[in-house]
């Protein structure tokens, strides 16, 4: 299944600031680019001009890219109280 | 409401939430604080909670908890591209009490430990985030700042706030997390009728089975894979070293799409409706990743002070979270009785730990890490064993040779210099 297919199980309460910024300036240069392949919610896309595009909606709170970003473009932070993603199952 | 207490922990996972029934227990006032909405709803595992740790705070929990199925039955499988090998071990002491397992759901169960604390008193704060640890002119620890700004004061804070422990990092009481020293899970919760999975699964009514498998699906990335038996639902996951997996450029999903392919697997979740997606960080450094456990009015407990042990076939978290989140509290409460709230007093929680199973395991399996990072377990020895045990059962009409000549046959072709060192790492290490 494909991600979006997968995140759309999940529960999620969306707050409208996020709480994780990209400052995708460091992204055209990334030799590893490793954000885009690792993150499981699929947050971040390839971009044709800034190189990785990144958006918070979906994300599950692993905090996998805050550990893969070595170039310090990932302010990570957990959403608000009671915000993001809520599992049910897990 | 009060903002001094004489404890806050922040996290109400099974280290947090221990943590906080033991002190409210010993009377200490206690805050517990969970950013999620409710304790649990942020975490996933595997997965399935050894029952010892929590048997001995909570004696007979099991006939109270939220529970999904006792562990009856353990399965590990080495799988290769065409076949595949199971040893599966099953023992009636398993289904009888005190038992040894049970999978659960941390949605129900974390919220259920939680309750526990707040019986013995524990204040239990939801959907509030703490952002930062407060420290004093003396340099001592005096409790949190919340995302708001308000502040909670206590002499002493416990930090359970998991792998990516903000709290810590932010204070500096723990190294930068490293990409070779975590693995990713993913996992899919699957639907299945309770009968249809205890028919498919080989199991009697209301028991479980606890299924890991290694071999080529991971690709060569180190890690394998899981699947547990809820009571109405299978839990199926991948866990994936963080480096390999970002040098592989293998999409995680993708990896649990290929193990969900394995036509075993394909078997046993056809059907099924997948339920909920759902990942987590496993810190799997070991006792090399363990930082500083106290300081001056703060220790670390569960995931965030890296307690997790894999052993290549065991996975535990919950219990040793449970463990040191009861060390921790026990060395509060007797810091409280001798008025000393030191560092160096706080410090015989470490000793503690180390006299518990939680240091003493890690200790043991302390090169399993660096053992388990050798790709070899993932590829080759699933295919050698698989093509040894191919050959000792095929009965193909050419004459047979002797087990050892085969065996030592598959093994030459492993390379006798790294089989011969693999061994002697593995009885080191294992
Ligand atoms: C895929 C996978 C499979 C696993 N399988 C098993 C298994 O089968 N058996 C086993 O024993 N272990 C397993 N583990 C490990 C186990 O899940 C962990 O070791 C265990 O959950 C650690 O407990 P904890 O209380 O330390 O942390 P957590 O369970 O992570 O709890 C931390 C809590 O703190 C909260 N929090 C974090 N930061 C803040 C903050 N700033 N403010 C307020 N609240 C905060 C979080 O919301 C969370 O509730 C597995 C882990 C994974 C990822
Ligand atoms: S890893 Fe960091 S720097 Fe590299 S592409 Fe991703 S966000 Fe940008
Ligand atoms: S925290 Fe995890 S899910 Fe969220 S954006 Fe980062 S990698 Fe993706």
């Amino acid at each position: 299944m494909a991600v979006v297919h997968l995140v759309s199980l999940d529960y999620y309460n969306i707050d409208r600031q996020p709480h994780i910024t990209v400052n995708s300036s460091f992204c055209p240069t990334c030799p590893h680019q490793a954000c885009l392949v690792t993150c499981p919610a699929e947050c971040y896309t390839k971009d044709p001009e800034r190189g990785v595009q990144f958006s918070y909606e979906a994300c599950l709170e692993c905090g996998t890219c805050r550990v893969v970003c070595d170039r310090g473009a990932v302010t990570w932070d957990y959403p608000r109280g009671g915000f993001g993603v809520g599992f049910r199952l897990a | 409401m009060s903002t001094a207490y004489d404890l806050v922990v922040v996290g109400a996972g099974p280290a947090g939430s221990t943590a906080a029934l033991v002190a409210a227990r010993s009377g200490l006032t206690v805050a517990l604080l969970e950013r999620g909405d409710h304790p649990g709803s942020k975490n996933m595992f595997g997965g399935v909670l050894h029952t010892h740790s929590l048997n001995e705070i909570i004696p007979r929990f099991y006939e109270e908890a939220p529970l999904e199925r006792a562990i009856t039955r353990r399965v590990i499988n080495l799988v290769t591209d065409e076949a595949s090998l199971a040893l599966d071990f099953g023992h009636r002491k398993l289904a009888r009490p005190p038992y040894n397992a049970f999978s659960i759901i941390r949605s129900r169960f974390d919220r259920w430990l939680a309750g526990k604390a707040q019986e013995a008193g524990a204040l239990l704060l939801t959907r509030t985030v703490a952002q930062e640890l407060i420290r004093g002119r003396s340099g001592a620890y005096e409790g949190v700042v919340l995302q708001d700004g308000t502040e909670i004061h206590a002499p002493v804070t416990i930090c359970a706030d998991g792998v990516n422990s903000l709290l810590a990092k932010k204070a500096g009481l723990r190294p930068p997390l490293r990409t070779d020293q975590l693995a990713l899970g993913v996992k899919q919760t699957l639907a299945l009728p309770p009968d249809v999975i205890e028919d498919r699964c080989g199991l009697q009514a209301g028991e479980g089975v606890d299924m890991i498998y290694i071999g080529s699906f991971t690709r060569g990335v180190g890690g394998g894979a899981f699947v547990y038996t809820n009571s109405r639902t299978l839990s199926v996951g991948v866990t994936l070293n963080l480096a390999d997996l970002s040098r592989s450029r293998l999409r995680p999903e993708q990896v649990l799409e290929l193990f969900l392919e394995e036509p075993r697997i394909a078997e046993l979740v056809e059907g099924a409706a997948p339920r909920e997606y759902s990942a987590h960080l496993i810190p799997e450094g070991g006792a090399h990743m363990v930082p500083t456990l106290a300081h001056h009015g703060v220790m670390l407990a569960g995931d965030s002070a890296g307690f997790v042990l894999n052993s290549g076939l065991n996975l535990e978290g919950a219990n040793l979270a449970i463990t040191s989140g009861r060390l921790a509290a026990e060395t509060a409460v007797q810091a409280y009785l001798d008025g000393d709230l030191s560092a160096q007093s706080l410090g015989r929680y470490r000793t503690a730990l180390e006299q518990s199973h939680v240091l003493a395991d890690l200790h043991t399996f302390k090169g399993a890490h660096s053992f388990l990072a050798n790709n070899r377990i993932y590829t080759t020895y699933p295919q050698t064993v698989a093509s040894f045990i191919e050959e000792v059962i095929t009965v193909g009409g050419t004459p047979k040779r002797r087990l050892h000549a085969i065996a030592l046959d598959h093994l030459g072709k492993v390379g006798w210099r790294d089989a011969l060192r693999d061994l002697v790492a593995s009885r080191r290490y294992i």
